[in-house]
């Protein structure tokens, strides 16, 4: 099967699986099976690459967030499934990602100032990660650059992978309202956080 | 004997105060084509009095030569409507039954399924026809619909309206200027009696009925292409079809920051259809 016909199937599956997740039908494990075959196919012929196709970028940047969201909407039992599932597609997810960057000269120039501010104080979302909270200031100078290369970087056919996990990180801010809620405790830091994250959902998602 | 004369007194008064009603609907007669008019007048009558006084009142404006065939169309439809009512709430009181018994959670949701899929089935049955300017809201215990119905966050202006959608059945969403709405009632129904974002908890909700002539605020409806096309899409301005298929899913319309009290009809809970 063609990459065309593989990318169609991942694409589909993964949208039918998330929409029976919000209707409350539980994990649809058909659609799964078929989106990990699909996945699978894909992340063994990206390995090696250094850039994924744009097309693939907003499934595999949502996909571990949203099912995780919406383990929580479910009983214990359905929820651990979902998580199961969740891992395992992130396992997929680095194996499709692992390997170094950006080949490309031109896209390195435009994406250089924006993984050197994200570097920047032993890493944006490491700190965060970490439970050190947000640096505001931070986030608005990445958020600037990001946001001045948005509209460069969304005409690309081919999207390098360091990119691709950046964008994954900041899809991803909206698990870490969780853990600064619950884990650290920290409501007014998961406050910002979560406003934080909205603003970059916006601007990478719709 | 005098005890036995009163329920008769009772009958025959009854069946002079119902006969008015038992007057025809077409004197055209009833054919299927003719019968989706009638359910639509159906729904209405699970949700208000008004709904079922409107289209009796029409029967006699429309009083033809023919009324055996007229009556006779007219008893058959009036039968259906109560069957398909009756089975309706049937179901849904069996589901409440359900909710309350001891049984553990898995069978209580296998329950509940059935108990959703058989009123689905009765829905089927009748084939709705959807009324364009009607759109249905599960309403929280804190939400009056006697004073209108406000958006949870109408001061976050920055969430999109493809933002609603995606993250609006996220547990931690805070909300938007948005009010989610749907064009179904059997979706409205299902998520009156089951929690989706609780494990498919059971519950008793109520519903209200929006008349969208009387919303003076902009609403979309995210189920019309041309809407998809311009609000459902991704940062690069492409389809964004997942965000798409949860909107058509749900049959969702979206109103603006405020719904005016003199739009909304409360059809109440699903427990007290039936009574």
């Amino acid at each position: 099967m063609n990459q065309s016909s593989l990318m169609n199937i991942f694409i589909e599956s993964e949208t039918a699986l998330l929409v029976e997740l919000r209707m409350g039908k539980g994990l649809d494990r058909e659609q799964y099976e078929t989106f990990i075959s699909a996945f699978s196919e894909l992340a063994g012929q990206w390995e090696k690459e250094s850039s994924i196709p744009s097309r693939a970028v907003q499934p595999i940047m949502e996909i571990y967030a949203d099912l995780y969201q919406f383990s929580l909407n479910y009983s214990d039992e359905e929820a651990e499934r979902i998580r199961e599932a969740a891992q395992q597609i992130n396992k997929l997810r680095e194996q499709c990602l692992s390997g170094d960057g950006i080949s490309d000269r031109h896209q390195d120039d435009i994406t250089r100032d924006l993984i050197q501010y994200i570097d920047e104080n032993n890493g944006f979302f490491a700190q965060m990660e970490q439970g050190r909270g947000m640096d505001e200031e931070q986030f608005e100078k990445v958020f600037r650059e990001l946001t001045k290369v948005h509209d460069e970087i969304t005409s690309w056919e081919m999207i390098p992978k360091p990119l691709v996990k950046i964008l994954i990180s900041f899809y991803e801010m909206d698990l870490l309202v969780f853990k600064y809620e619950e884990a650290f405790e920290m409501q007014e830091e998961a406050d910002k956080i979560y406003d934080a994250y909205e603003r970059v959902f916006e601007l990478i998602a719709g | 004997m005098k005890r036995l004369k009163f329920p008769y007194l009772l009958c025959v008064l009854v069946a002079l105060l119902l006969f008015p009603f038992f007057q025809p609907d077409q004197a055209s007669g009833e054919g299927s084509a003719n019968f989706n008019d009638t359910v639509t007048a159906s729904v209405s009558t699970v949700e208000s009095d008004d709904g079922l006084l409107e289209p009796i009142s029409d029967w006699f404006g429309s009083l033809g030569d023919n009324i055996e065939v007229a009556l006779d169309g007219l008893k058959d439809t009036f039968d259906k409507i109560v069957s398909y009512i009756g089975e309706l709430f049937e179901s849904v009181e069996e589901s409440i039954a359900v909710f309350t018994g001891g049984g553990d959670s898995n069978e209580e949701i296998t329950n509940l399924n059935n108990t959703i899929d058989r009123a689905k089935e009765n829905l089927g049955d009748i084939s709705l026809e959807l009324d364009e300017t009607t759109v249905y809201r599960v309403i929280r215990e804190d939400e009056e619909p006697g004073k209108g119905i406000f958006a949870k966050a109408p001061e976050r202006e920055h969430i999109t309206i493809a933002g609603h959608v995606n993250n609006g059945s996220k547990k931690n969403f805070k909300g938007s200027k948005y009010i989610s709405t749907t064009k179904s009632f059997e979706v409205a129904l299902e998520n009156a009696t089951k929690d989706i974002m609780n494990a498919g908890k059971a519950q008793d909700l109520r519903i209200v009925q929006i008349d969208l002539g009387k919303v003076t605020n902009t609403y979309y409806d995210l189920t019309d292409p041309k809407v998809q096309d311009k609000y459902l899409v991704n940062s690069k301005g492409e389809p964004w079809e997942k965000v798409r298929r949860y909107a058509n899913k749900s049959q969702e319309l979206l109103v603006e920051y405020s719904i005016p009290q003199e739009a909304i009809t409360l059809l109440g809970r699903p427990s007290e259809f039936g009574s």
